[in-house]
């Protein structure tokens, strides 16, 4: 093939001189494998990889503490990964690895680029990189949570990165978080009002919270729970569980 | 049309193209924490000496990687093409950032063109590629000329370090964005002292019509029309001054049945480098705490 081909016009070039122009239809060409992309956008788990569980939510809400919990609980029957996305690169990793929920092989940290919703949600590839190395570390994996810097009450996640998300609130927030909704509240497969506990040292009214949550969430899932009173977080892992289910299903 | 491939270069070149550039700074984190860049005319100086050197290997390199993606050789030459990056990057920790942004163009360029030619796969550059390697096959997909993979790369050099500072700076945005447009020439430049370091024998010339017999450097598969004239390097104190008169174009002109790479002599490719950028990529890498990847 003449190289400077592609360096003609192309309304006189290529086309006409019967050279295949390079692009193409996707996945036309043979020999491609359709395993090669582990967490490629819009695949959904099962077949072929972990299921990716997104957890987002504002800085201090208890998504640590939540992944913790459910490393805790979920691993002892599934293998599992976590990729963190701090501020400042590794402090939720240094917590899940110094409170041994998991082998520290088994735990993430990525850089952000100072701005965390950035890498989860438009440049997603960071955490993807660390998703396929973990895969392919660890491979089979069943369940991997990819837990947000918590840097933007608007931040979601790329349906690119994960397969579901988690939203994490807290009682301590205030009991208009819900109702001012946000992408976060409002879109989330789930939403996690924390911090039960504290509502009565903070005023929050745990009933307009809820309510107001289901308000502007129609009939998606909404869970209200005390880490310190449930550390096994025991209402998220069921849901976990069942998405892991659910997956399954429609992959089989 | 009016440039060959010019949608997929916009794309290629956009910054917010997903494919990992947003976690990189291109040192400046670490100029930025030694104090080495303060203020906007910090980061013009900065960037001049970045496109100076990593853009002008990174433009060759992309540049070979577009001619290169055509040869029936194709895969044996971008693999002698990926060590040759390794050779021009002594910094590991500057490979490891390129081989990290490698791998993520590669992601979503197979996403978006179904192979780089009819003779070279995605899966032929491996896992882990060099990000020039990555864009110049990218570029042959979406249509794009060597000379455009060699200005994407010499603009990527400048544009990834000026949002990272416009960051961690919180630099205004209308001041960095008109740095990278009184680059503009500079990047242009580069790009065309890329090309013509390893020859461009029809520099300047309009594009010939294809099926025209050529002369023997067509037939060999290499013309590469370079058509901003390039001028004298600019700014204060590149750490090499590109001497352009020196491109031998009869380095790219041998008999019509070689292959690419035979014509094209890897070892003309810009090699400059600068300590201090290695330097800093080296520190930046030891840090516990940083924001960037590299
Ligand atoms: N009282 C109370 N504190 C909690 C609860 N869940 C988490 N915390 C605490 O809230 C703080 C922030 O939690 P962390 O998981 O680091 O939040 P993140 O920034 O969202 O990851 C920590 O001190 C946790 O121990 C809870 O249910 N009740
Ligand atoms: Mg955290």
């Amino acid at each position: 093939m003449r190289p400077d081909l592609y360096l003609t016009d192309s309304a006189h070039g290529g086309a006409r001189l019967g050279v295949p122009r390079p692009a193409a239809l996707p996945h036309e060409l043979p020999g491609e494998d359709p395993h090669e992309h582990l967490s490629g956008p819009g695949r959904l788990s099962g077949a072929n990889g972990p299921l990716r569980v997104g957890i987002g939510g504002p800085v201090g809400s208890g998504k640590t503490a939540l992944v913790a919990a459910l490393c805790r609980v979920l691993g002892e029957r599934l293998q599992l990964g976590v990729v963190t996305n701090d501020i400042y690169t590794t402090e939720d990793a240094d917590f899940l690895r110094r409170n041994a929920v998991l082998p520290d092989e088994r735990i993430v940290a990525v850089q952000t680029g100072c701005c965390p919703h950035t890498a989860i949600r438009d440049d997603i590839t960071a955490n993807l990189d660390a998703i396929d190395d973990l895969v392919e570390r660890l491979e089979p994996l069943d369940l991997v949570l990819v837990e947000s810097g918590g840097d933007n009450l608007t931040a979601s996640f790329s349906k690119g990165l994960v397969d579901v998300q988690i939203f994490v609130v807290d009682v301590a927030g205030g009991d208009k978080v819900p109702r001012k909704g946000g992408p976060g509240v409002t879109t989330a497969d789930l939403l996690v009002i924390n911090k039960t506990d504290l509502a009565p040292l903070v005023g929050a009214d745990l009933e307009v919270m809820a309510g107001d949550a289901h308000k502007v969430r129609g009939s998606q899932p909404v869970v209200l729970q005390s880490l310190r009173e449930d550390p096994r977080a025991s209402a998220v892992a069921d849901w976990v569980l069942a998405q892991l289910d659910r997956t399954a299903a429609v992959s089989a | 049309m009016l440039v060959p491939g010019i949608a997929s270069l916009l794309a290629l070149a956009d910054q917010r193209l997903p494919s990992g550039g947003h976690v990189h700074s291109g040192g400046i984190e670490q100029a930025i924490t030694e104090g080495l860049v303060t203020e906007v005319a910090g980061l013009e100086r900065f960037l001049e000496r970045r496109l100076r050197t990593t853009g002008l290997v990174t433009a060759g390199l992309a540049a070979a990687a577009t001619v290169l993606s055509a040869s029936p050789q194709a895969p044996a030459h971008l693999a002698q093409l990926d060590a040759e990056a390794d050779a021009r990057t002594p910094s590991p920790a500057q490979r490891i950032a390129s081989r990290a942004q490698g791998r993520g163009l590669l992601r979503t360029a197979k996403a978006a063109w179904a192979a780089p030619s009819t003779t070279l796969s995605w899966t032929d550059l491996g896992a882990r590629p060099h990000h020039p390697v990555v864009l110049g096959c990218a570029c042959a997909a979406g249509g794009v000329s060597a000379q455009g993979a060699a200005l994407a790369a010499a603009y990527l050099s400048v544009s990834a370090p000026s949002t990272a500072a416009q960051r961690l700076l919180a630099l205004d945005p209308v001041s960095v964005a008109a740095v990278t447009v009184r680059l503009g020439p500079a990047i242009e430049q580069i790009a065309a002292a890329a090309l013509l370091s390893w020859g461009s024998p029809d520099s300047g010339q309009p594009e010939s019509h294809p099926g025209t017999n050529r002369t023997k450097t067509a037939e060999a598969g290499h013309n590469i029309p370079a058509h901003t004239p390039p001028g004298p390097p600019i700014g204060a104190t590149p750490p090499q001054q590109l001497d352009l008169t020196k491109a031998d174009p009869a380095a790219v002109s041998t008999g019509p049945d070689q292959g690419a790479a035979d014509v094209l002599d890897l070892a003309l490719l810009p090699d400059d480098s600068d300590p201090l950028l290695d330097l800093l990529a080296e520190r930046h890498a030891a840090r516990e705490e940083r924001l960037f990847a590299s």
